[in-house]
């Protein structure tokens, strides 16, 4: 599954590529995917089989890898609507496909998923599940529990009602949807009942109107799953539009852990990590499960790095939190509040329209760290090791129309490099005491996931296209190799059908860095632009460019 | 404005349409290139005459400025039409070419890599002046050479 296993580790059982031979690393196979947008996500292995799941237009590649030069077994090409590249946020990219049941399910970005017959590339089922003309795209990977896929929507730009949806693993039907706000009906919530609050339809009351309509909190990052308790485990994102004076109140459930039945979609616990958000705060970040002594007790916890720049470790059978600590420069808040759970703002970092030009805002709304780049977890080291950003930014807001279909978004928020001069730093995270163990300083925001394997290495990647590897005890960087692109991608750790052991991760900058970076395109002739004024040098060292590359001794 | 905006529009299906019976007769028609908007069987769709009706100043460019915010355009397009998730708009360079007609039918009706359909939502005359703001911008002095100081690009 996209994150290694149901808790989303990341972490693999692997020890033959260790900090010693590590900086004997080579490249033993590379593949152009033929697609230019951001190659975010992971390849997946089963068996002696990898598949690659490109961005638009969502290319399903398998490998055999038993061969020579992993020739391909098949490919599969959906037809993709491209309308859907209008709608996408930020660049047409996909975050990786799911096995199960002999099959591969992956979303397509124009709102479908579809599941392959992991066999042979045949279509065994292909389900309409969102609708790009009310802003929805499906960049998201689908999650697989208790025979149920879990899928969600991107659109937090575009003034989406944000859901999930639970489908039938065998037939694709649609089983159940659920709102992430609005009324209880619709969120499958039962006020009063176990952990969940009292108060009715506070997706409701915590907006004004019925801005919750258009409210955004979309679905387009990791899900996890602890099956003894029965619950999946996800973030929501931003509440739309920016501008907070079109939507007075919580937001709730937006920006938001949300625990809920995988088997009837049931929701059983909230918490909101960002309330009435100012600064496009999504959690979409993984919600990676482990258990951690904290304050003495052991407790089943999950850990999550949100985009606001906390790193929160919490019960994730009660909902309670246990620890909140900056992992990057915070200036919005002060702390969080353990007893209340909220944040204490610096209301001086509030947003708005009256507000005006609001300075000095850190982290900036590409987050402390990005819910793309997903994080790992190794039981031998019992450390965290995520990408993070140090960009700080100023936000002027402005009031928006809703015009279904087009961007909803409402805000000028111009960047620049936080503290230190570095654009981002590569780190090791303590959960229980809330610290940083060690960190790699990076020259431009640090977008890639990561994987840690039982040789305790820790791989990562870097915008300007350095593919890493650092012991993951001291921080000590192991061993590097140009990629050829930017990664934002996510490596793993495989063992090869002859018993060895590889790691295989994509280069292709995209996602946000199209956007942002402004002159890393080079495809589209009518198309130049000038760089970004706080990354100036980035596409000094890369271009688009998909390419699957995998290493070994 | 409006009226004869869709009048035109009409009689452009309507010259396709008697184009296509033409060359039923004469073989292949010649292919059609986007950027010169040359109809199948070479007629010119009577759009691409059009002309922006509003006389650019100071005023209309700012206006057409607030439009492009407040109908999202920057939301793909980028905070002065510098590109985002969209292409640049203010490189001199265009996919569907650059006419004043051209460009004029790209917001109206559309392109199919994500453009949406304007016609409808925003008035021909909010369109022209939305043009006007983009015609106003400077060209990025990127175009179409970049260079990077030399020397050291240090590592932190």
């Amino acid at each position: 599954m996209p994150g290694r296993d149901f808790a989303a580790t990341r972490y693999s059982g692997l020890a033959q590529i260790t900090a010693t031979n590590a900086p004997r690393l080579k490249p033993v196979w590379t593949f152009s995917t033929g697609v230019l947008g951001g190659h975010e996500g992971q390849p997946l292995v089963v068996g002696s089989t990898m598949y690659v799941v490109t961005p638009f237009p969502n290319v399903l590649y398998a490998f055999d890898l038993t061969r020579v030069g992993y020739p391909l077994k098949w490919k599969y090409r959906p037809d993709v609507n491209p309308s859907a590249l209008g709608i996408a946020c930020c660049d047409a990219i996909n975050r990786g496909a799911v096995y199960a049941d002999g099959k591969i399910i992956y979303n397509l970005l124009d709102g479908h998923t579809v599941a392959v017959d992991a066999t042979d590339g045949h279509e065994v089922w292909k389900t309409q599940i969102a609708d790009i003309n009310q802003g929805e795209t499906t960049p998201m990977a689908p999650f697989v529990a208790r025979n149920r896929v879990i899928v969600g929507p991107s659109g937090g730009e575009f003034g989406i009602w944000g859901w999930v949806k639970g489908l039938d693993l065998a037939t694709g039907r649609i089983l159940w949807t659920a709102h992430n706000m609005g009324p209880d009906s619709a969120m499958l919530a039962r006020p009063g009942r176990g952990r969940y609050t009292a108060d009715p339809n506070i997706g409701v009351s915590t907006w004004e109107g019925d801005s919750w309509r258009r409210g955004g909190a979309p679905v387009w990052g990791w899900i996890t799953y602890d099956p003894q308790l029965d619950l999946i485990y996800f973030g929501t994102g931003n509440p739309g539009p920016y501008n907070t004076e079109q939507r007075p109140g919580e937001n709730k459930w937006t920006n938001s852990v949300l625990a809920r039945r995988p088997g009837d979609g049931s929701l059983v616990w909230a918490y909101q990590f960002t309330p009435h958000d100012s600064w496009d705060f999504d959690s979409n970040a993984e919600m990676i499960l482990t258990d951690l002594v904290v304050g003495g007790r052991t407790r089943k916890v999950l850990v999550h790095f949100d985009k606001n720049g906390f790193a929160y470790t919490i019960d994730r059978v009660t909902g309670e939190l246990l620890v909140a600590e900056p992992f990057a420069n915070v200036t919005w808040a002060k702390r969080i509040n353990r007893g209340t759970g909220l944040p204490v703002v610096d209301s001086t970092k509030l947003t708005g329209v009256s507000r005006g030009n609001v300075t000095g805002i850190c982290p900036s709304l590409e987050g402390g760290k990005s819910p793309a780049s997903p994080s790992s977890y190794s039981p031998r080291t019992g450390l965290f090791y995520t990408a993070t950003n140090n960009l700080c930014m100023n936000f002027q807001a402005a009031a928006v129309t809703r015009i279904p279909g087009t961007p909803y978004i409402g805000a000028t928020t111009p960047y620049y490099i936080g503290p230190g001069g570095n654009g981002g730093e590569f780190i090791a995270w303590d959960a229980v005491r809330g610290r940083k163990v060690w960190g790699i300083k990076e020259k431009f925001p640090v977008w890639s996931g990561s994987v840690v394997t039982a040789g305790d290495v820790v791989f990562f990647g870097t915008l300007d296209g350095w593919f890493k590897a650092a012991n993951a005890r001291t921080g000590k960087e192991l061993w590097k190799f140009k990629v050829g692109s930017g990664v934002v991608g996510a490596p793993i750790s495989f063992r090869g059908p002859d018993g060895k052991q590889y790691i295989a991760v994509y280069a292709g900058i995209g996602g946000d860095w199209f956007l942002l970076s402004g002159d890393v395109r080079s495809d589209d002739p009518a198309d130049v632009r000038p760089p970004a004024d706080f990354a100036p040098e980035l596409a000094r060292h890369t271009s688009q460019g998909g390419i699957v590359w995998i290493f070994g001794l | 404005m409006t009226a004869c905006v869709v009048r035109r529009a009409s009689c452009v299906f309507l010259v396709l349409f008697a184009a296509c019976e033409r060359t039923n007769g004469g073989g292949l028609p010649v292919s059609v290139r986007y950027p010169d908007h040359v109809a199948a069987g070479g007629s010119q769709p009577p759009a691409v005459d059009l002309k922006n009706p509003i006389a650019s100043d100071s005023t209309v460019v700012a206006d057409g400025s607030k439009i492009f915010s407040a109908m999202n355009c920057d939301g793909c397009h980028g905070g002065g039409a510098l590109g985002w998730v969209g292409p640049s708009l203010v490189d001199g360079r265009w996919r569907y070419g650059g006419t004043d007609g051209a460009v004029f039918q790209s917001v109206f009706y559309g392109r199919p890599r994500g453009m949406p359909a304007y016609g409808g939502v925003m008035s021909p005359g909010a369109i022209w002046k939305v043009i006007a703001y983009i015609r106003a911008q400077p060209i990025p002095s990127v175009v179409p050479t970049q260079r990077w100081p030399s020397g050291e690009t240090s590592r932190p």
